[in-house]
């Protein structure tokens, strides 16, 4: 089957160049590892394809995006808001890459990119440190298995990337939400100070409306420079403001000397040695020859993302391991999970009405969980209906008026002035709901479906349940109680049900665990089957929390990174 | 660290290569503050480049059809302290919409509605060549007309922009969109009317309104 076996054998395969393959690359060829890094995906030059200041008034469609194209080639990926007509470039053709949904699940939406930087250039940024409430979620209330680590084990990696990524925050010195090493918050707006303030005011300052911690710099670091505030990260960022691979950890790794990225290098599986009991390398398929390639690694890192890297290991079964390598336990590809949102409450807010803000900032607020807390705070914030927690995202800000002209009637001149200005603010909360690991949510291989380079392509069951819906019904109820503290108006509820999947914080299908027979990896990330095979991605998570994981993916592999080297010198690799 | 040399001749990649495959990172090292400010500055300026002189030629509407929609459009949003829709490259937009966006029905349905309006025209008008030939407070009483019938033909629903639902959507309604759309995303509009700068350069959580 494989056409070509490359000869040279690198220390470390890395698959995958997002969020995690990034900062494996960077970690390991900084501790002296020749590391190969295969991404599915073309690369992405910076000078020729970001446009994040490319006006609407140069796009063919202003904005309204290429429709035809995406109706015919990106039917899932244009449901995602980022897929818009400057940055639909940057996701999967959904009909090169396919995959089914199983009987009995809701649909699942698998939002993409496979390119140089994976989807690292199109997150959302916000970045959260988990804290014990999460990592003690399963052994306290018996969903899942435990996890192997607590924060304890992951704050000094928490210490390490951010010192590197550069995340702009505020402490709050809330125990659910640790406070990290931070560059300056961006401020929030006039409006919203006095939310924060009427919010601690009504809720004793157990509603804490903070800054959102995100990825971006406030100042000069690490040779990228503060953020200017054009305002759409998802473009890209010429000056490196924001944290992706191509505008960070790939630099880094590619100035040791020791970094190789091969694009265009779709996996198909892992190659296992039987005699060995290690994995010997990876079988890819290039993706503009189509030849069928091997290449040879003394360790691999799979950093992939969730469904992929999952996908990977199901496609890779070989007569040792017949349900797929590393899945001894019969866990791989189980627990899916997601965050649930597109649900909350907004309002109208009084007052402020000659004020506004000036330039575009790349974040809103966060409001960090206030329910089911655990030590001292257990008691006064036990919910009955629902286990665990969520949090928001929010934000006060003034729309424009214009945007509501088709609705005024009239024109001429007088109507032209009626549109000019800003509407009053409006403050929405957005929910972010932690989703209980299922075994019964989870990735399989399809018998039947293949993606355009041959491979099978994975079938995702997925629903959400009672706790999930639960939960959407008091993220509702508790956005529009703060907007009634605050005498807002016009208030409105909303739940658009989200799908699994939408919120593109997918994770849990080779969980992280304390016992070889009900989990996929030990503590740290590494395979409990095969020694020499780590998977770093969102699969690892054996909860979901409710804040923004990318973070703790982040941490957690460059933790990886360091036990594996340290491994490798002992020679018990 | 002792671990094994792993460079040898038979490799597929050879090393100059995947510099290049990185390709902007490699051409981006990371920089002190100003050198960096410089390259960005370089690709703001690439970016706010008209990319050519002559506007794109027209592919789906006649030259009388454009500069129709152009003169509609002034009326709509005229020309007051800032510049008005005429001057917001209205025809090009909805040409391209034509070409490669609407719906067929859409389409069809724009372009016969169009006709029939400046058919309307020289009907009232006899003298006159359409829409374009006619003073402003004319132009106005027939606009008024079709905005007049618009609402009657709505009956209370409001405009939907659902691509598939345009062709369903009363002509003054259809216009009125494209014009607020094409406009307030033109250059004019965006820079004059709404002060859009591409570049803020920083954030200040709170300015006086008038200063914005």
């Amino acid at each position: 089957m494989v056409q070509i076996i490359e000869r040279k054998t690198w220390d470390a395969i890395v698959i995958g160049s997002g969020i995690t393959g990034g900062w494996a690359a960077k970690e390991l060829t900084e501790k002296g590892l020749e590391t190969l890094v295969l991404e599915a995906g073309p690369p992405i030059v910076p000078e020729r394809d970001y446009s994040e200041h490319t006006p609407p008034w140069q796009m063919p469609y202003r904005g309204l995006r290429d429709r035809k194209h995406q109706a015919e080639r990106q039917p899932i990926q244009s449901r995602a808001a980022a897929c818009d007509e400057w940055s639909g470039k940057f996701f999967v053709d959904d009909i090169d890459n396919p995959y089914s949904v199983g009987e009995g699940g809701q649909d699942f939406l698998w939002i993409r990119a496979r390119i140089v930087g994976g989807r690292s250039l199109l997150w959302g940024r916000q970045s959260y440190r988990w804290s014990d409430l999460d990592f003690g979620a399963n052994a306290r209330d018996g969903y899942g298995t435990d996890w192997p680590i607590r924060y304890r084990d992951l704050a000094p990696w928490y210490d390490h990337v951010e010192s590197f990524v550069g995340i702009a925050g505020q402490p709050e010195n809330m125990p659910q939400l640790p406070d990290g090493k931070f560059l300056p918050p961006i401020a929030q707006s006039c409006m919203e100070e006095k939310v924060r303030e009427g919010l601690d005011r009504a809720f004793g300052g157990t509603r804490r409306f903070t800054p959102a911690r995100v990825a971006v710099l406030t100042k000069h670091h690490l040779g990228r420079r503060a953020c200017h505030y054009c305002g759409i990260c998802r473009r890209g960022c010429i000056s490196r403001s924001y944290f992706s691979s191509l505008n960070a950890t790939l630099p880094a790794a590619e100035e040791t000397g020791r970094l190789t990225v091969r694009p265009n290098s779709v996996v198909r599986n892992l190659v296992y040695d039987e005699e060995r009991d290690r994995v010997s390398g990876v079988h890819l398929i290039d993706a503009e020859s189509m030849e069928s390639i091997e290449v040879r690694g003394r360790i691999v890192f799979l950093c992939a993302s969730t469904i992929e890297s999952a996908r990977i290991l199901l496609n890779s079964a070989t007569p040792r391991f017949a349900e797929g390598l590393a899945n001894s336990s019969g866990q791989v590809g189980r627990n899916l999970m997601d965050h649930i949102f597109q649900v909350g409450a907004n309002g109208n807010l009084e007052g402020l009405e000659d004020k506004t803000t000036f330039g575009r900032r790349p974040n809103s607020c966060y409001l960090p969980r206030f329910v089911n807390l655990d030590g001292d705070r257990a008691e006064a914030t036990r919910e009955k209906d629902f286990l665990r927690g969520f949090g928001y995202q929010c934000g006060a800000r003034r729309g424009t008026l214009w945007q509501g002209g088709i609705g005024q009637p009239g024109f001429g001149a007088d109507y032209k002035a009626s549109l000019r200005g800003l509407a009053p603010w409006r403050l929405g909360f957005t929910g972010f709901g932690e989703n209980l690991p299922n075994p019964d949510n989870r990735v399989t291989i399809d018998p039947d479906l293949e993606d355009r380079w041959g491979i099978p392509a994975a079938r995702i069951t997925m629903s959400y349940g009672e706790n999930e819906e639960a939960m959407r019904e008091a993220i509702q109820t508790r956005a529009a109680e703060m907007l009634e503290a605050l005498g807002a108006k016009n208030i409105r509820t909303f739940n658009r049900n989200s799908l699994p999947g939408f919120a593109i914080h997918e994770m849990g299908t080779a969980r992280m665990g304390r016992d070889p027979a009900t989990s996929v990896l030990n503590g740290w990330c590494q395979s409990w089957d095969v020694p020499n095979l780590f998977v770093t991605d969102g699969a690892a998570m054996a909860s979901s929390a409710c804040q923004n994981p990318s973070l703790t993916y982040m941490a957690l592999t460059a933790r990886a990174c360091d036990y594996a080297v340290r491994q490798m010198r002992r020679l018990e690799l | 660290m002792t671990l094994p040399q792993s460079d040898r001749p038979a490799d597929r990649i050879p090393r100059r290569q995947a510099l290049r495959v990185i390709g902007g990172a490699a051409a981006l090292p990371l920089l002190p503050e100003e050198l960096f400010a410089n390259a960005h500055l370089a690709h703001v300026h690439l970016h706010q480049q008209k990319p050519g002189g002559e506007p794109a030629p027209l592919t789906v509407l006649t030259e009388h059809q454009a500069r129709t929609l152009s003169a509609i459009a002034e009326r709509i949003l005229p020309t007051t302290d800032t510049p008005g829709a005429g001057d917001a490259e209205i025809p090009g937009f909805v040409d391209r919409l034509l070409a490669g966006w609407l719906p067929d029905a859409a389409r069809d349905h724009l372009l016969a509605q169009l006709d029939r309006f400046d058919d309307r025209c020289r009907e009232r008008h006899p003298d006159a060549a359409g829409f374009l030939d006619l003073n402003e407070s004319a132009q106005d009483e027939l606009l008024t007309e079709a905005q007049d019938e618009a609402l009657a033909e709505r009956n209370d629903r409001a405009f939907s922009r659902n691509p598939n639902r345009l062709h369903e959507q009363p002509f003054f309604d259809l216009v009125k969109w494209l014009t607020l759309f094409g406009y307030y995303t033109s250059e004019a509009g965006m820079k004059s009317e709404l002060g859009y700068r591409i570049v803020p350069g920083r954030w200040d959580p709170c300015v006086d309104l008038e200063d914005a």
